[in-house]
């Protein structure tokens, strides 16, 4: 998946909800890229800014009280950011499209199933009823919807969650769009239906050269797609590398904590590992240190004084913890161990 | 579907025969029968009266006499109005076709003003806009309608002189000509007016605040990430959700369409139904009164089913099979 072209670049976001006048900053300072054909997963527990971040991408950031108030998205060389919501509409369901968590509420309740697919052809191509209803149902029958020609004139409250599901994504393809962004696409669903839509996930990405961004707190699942990863923390990224680098020589404690979480069939244990603590919320905020610090097992006591960078600390891999700064001494660091927790 | 709407309809028979009933002791119970007002007791022979009571059949058993009338009402005969001298169901017939045209004049102001103010403060909440509809319209809540309606003559009648201020009619023009129905037309607007804005204000704050709910949406955010423009979003997505609850309003619109103003007619003397009840009323016109009251209950029942039936043509979720 190497030496592929740039398909969405991202420096220096930021992007800030304004609560009670002042804003804050639920994705801080998040640089990364995308490839071509790349599938690439976003990792992190909830309020961690992943859906913020992919929500900034497209711009569907709730319009009220979220907006962007730093850095740049480029999608294939061509910036996002300055663009109005009338140019960003040539972008969405076209070039990038996006699926969502809850396919239970995703639908508009009073259109058929066949019209909400069909108005993603009609808003972008000039395309006639006839040949958009044939598309839909196409479109239907490759997200593996058996007896499409029913549904298309059914209501999403007559199909199950899973089938939803798949009109989305079937609405998300319907325009072979250079990435898709899954936001915790199979969070909803039952455990079998899930590894269904993974696999149509899969199958879409290699027959269509789609690069996918997915977004989850399944290990699992990253295992079995992803091309790369990216570990976010309280709306930064802690670590970014390849999934087999990541699976084999976890640098961040955080990463670290959310392999050892993963239940393992051959261990018996009494109690399920957890990471102690929740995220700080967006008011709590450290301002300086590192954001992980209070839930650490490894923290010390210049975790608290000094904000780590995110460093290169192997190929292609980068990791934002003291432990790894090449300036921090070794000593020093074990010295005062212990003492934070 | 046919099947749904025949089950409501027969279940309607029972409850409208308890409806006729209570009709029927109620408008006994009132004070006086329709010859103590008209005429004058001391002029005329007491017994002349005591036999056209006799005769009316006042002074039956109250069963009989309510067997007497619904049977006749059952079999279409509404019976005569004492006051007019004419068939009822003429009577109601001639002011019906004022009631509905004011009716449904008033019904095209609300629903023309309540959209367009429901769906512009819809979109843009919490701005000066949104206020100003806010505030105009809790204003124009506030004003009763006599005092609206007294208003509205003074001011476009008595000193602009642009709308009659009374009658349905120019009654010199020729019915059926072009002139006849411009002129009906030119009647109709004040009155129209002074209702329609009446009911306005809680149909705008009502689809302003389920705009605003469902501009919340997942779907709206879906709608969005395929790349809708955000007037569709508004005027499809949003509105075609946010009317299913309006419908509730509808049915009530389809009785006060029928059951006429009383207050609004009064006041511009238009000869509508809800003048001719308030008439019925002071005239122990039993007759009139039961025929309306059993029409307007009717219609209540007739709303409601309509209304049933429209919310599920609206919402798919919903559907009667």
């Amino acid at each position: 998946m190497k030496n592929n072209k740039t398909l969405l670049e991202i420096k220096n976001l930021h992007t800030g909800f304004s609560i009670n006048g002042q804003i804050y900053h639920a994705v801080d300072d998040v640089s990364f890229e995308i490839q071509e054909k790349e599938v690439i997963c976003v990792v992190g527990e909830s309020g961690c800014g992943k859906s913020v971040m992919s929500l900034s991408i497209m711009q569907l950031l709730p319009q009220e009280n979220a907006k962007i108030t730093k850095g740049e998205i480029r999608f294939n060389g061509m910036p996002l950011t300055n663009k109005t919501d009338k140019e960003m509409n040539n972008v969405r369901g076209k070039e990038i499209s996006m699926i969502f968590q809850e396919p239970m509420t995703a639908l508009n309740p009073v259109f058929t199933i066949g019209s909400q697919i069909q108005e993603v052809l009609h808003n972008h191509l000039d395309i006639s009823k006839q040949a958009a209803r044939k598309k839909s149902i196409a479109l239907m029958k490759q997200v593996g919807i058996s007896r499409p020609e029913k549904v298309v004139d059914e209501y999403p409250h007559q199909l199950s969650g899973g089938m939803r599901q798949r009109v989305m994504i079937a609405i998300a393809i319907a325009l072979n769009p250079k990435l898709l962004i899954a936001d915790e696409p199979t969070t909803a669903l039952d455990v079998t239906v899930q590894a269904q839509i993974l696999e149509l996930l899969t199958s879409i990405q290699q027959e269509a050269n789609t690069a996918i961004m997915l977004i989850t707190h399944d290990l699992g699942v990253v295992a079995e797609m992803a091309d790369s990863v990216m570990v976010m923390y309280a709306g930064q990224i802690v670590e970014t590398s390849t999934t087999v680098e990541l699976f084999s020589s976890p640098k961040h404690p955080y990463t670290e904590a959310l392999l050892h979480s993963i239940p393992k069939m051959e261990e018996d244990v009494e109690r399920l590992h957890t990471i102690g603590g929740i995220v700080p919320s967006l008011t709590s905020m450290p301002q300086v240190g590192c954001r992980f610090r209070d839930r650490c097992p490894k923290a010390f006591a210049d975790c608290r004084s000094i904000t780590p960078k995110l460093a290169p600390v192997g190929d292609g891999h980068l990791a934002r913890c003291l432990l790894y700064h090449s300036c921090y001494p070794k000593q020093h660091r074990t010295a005062e161990e212990g003492v934070e927790k | 579907m046919w099947k749904y709407c025949l089950r409501r309809i027969l279940g309607m028979i029972p409850m409208l025969f308890l409806i006729s009933i209570v009709v029927f002791t109620l408008a006994k119970m009132m004070p006086g029968d329709a010859l103590s007002g008209e005429i004058d007791p001391l002029n005329t022979d007491p017994v002349y009266i005591e036999d056209m009571r006799e005769k009316l059949g006042y002074n039956d058993p109250y069963h009989i006499q309510y067997g007497r009338w619904i049977s006749d009402f059952i079999q279409g005969d509404f019976g005569r109005s004492v006051r007019y001298k004419m068939p009822v169901s003429d009577l109601i017939g001639e002011k019906l076709e004022n009631t509905i045209f004011l009716g449904i004049s008033a019904l095209i102001i609300t629903y023309f003003l309540s959209f367009t103010m429901g769906i512009f403060a819809g979109r843009k909440p919490y701005t000066i806009g949104d206020h100003i509809i806010g505030a105009a319209n809790y204003f124009g809540m506030a004003i009763p309608s006599f005092v609206a309606g007294v208003f509205a003559i003074y001011f476009f009648s008595f000193h602009l002189g642009i709308f009659p201020s009374n009658g349905s009619v120019d009654i010199t023009l020729q019915n059926g000509t072009m002139e006849y129905w411009l002129s009906k037309l030119h009647h109709v607007i004040l009155p129209a007016l002074v209702l329609g804005l009446l009911s306005t204000a809680s149909y705008t704050q009502f689809l302003r605040n389920d705009i605003i709910e469902n501009s919340r949406k997942d779907f709206v955010r879906t709608a969005r990430a395929k790349g809708t423009s955000n007037r569709k979003i508004y005027h499809v997505h949003i509105l075609r959700n946010s009317i299913i609850p309006l419908i509730t309003f509808l049915g009530f619109d389809i009785v006060s369409l029928v059951s006429g103003a009383i207050i609004t007619e009064t006041i511009f003397t238009y000869p509508g139904i809800g003048q001719l009840f308030v008439q019925s009323v002071q005239t122990n016109d039993y007759a009139v009164l039961m025929a309306l009251t059993m029409m307007f209950s009717c219609l209540v029942l007739v709303g409601n089913l309509v209304a049933d039936i429209l919310y599920g043509v609206v919402d798919p979720r919903i559907r009667l099979d």
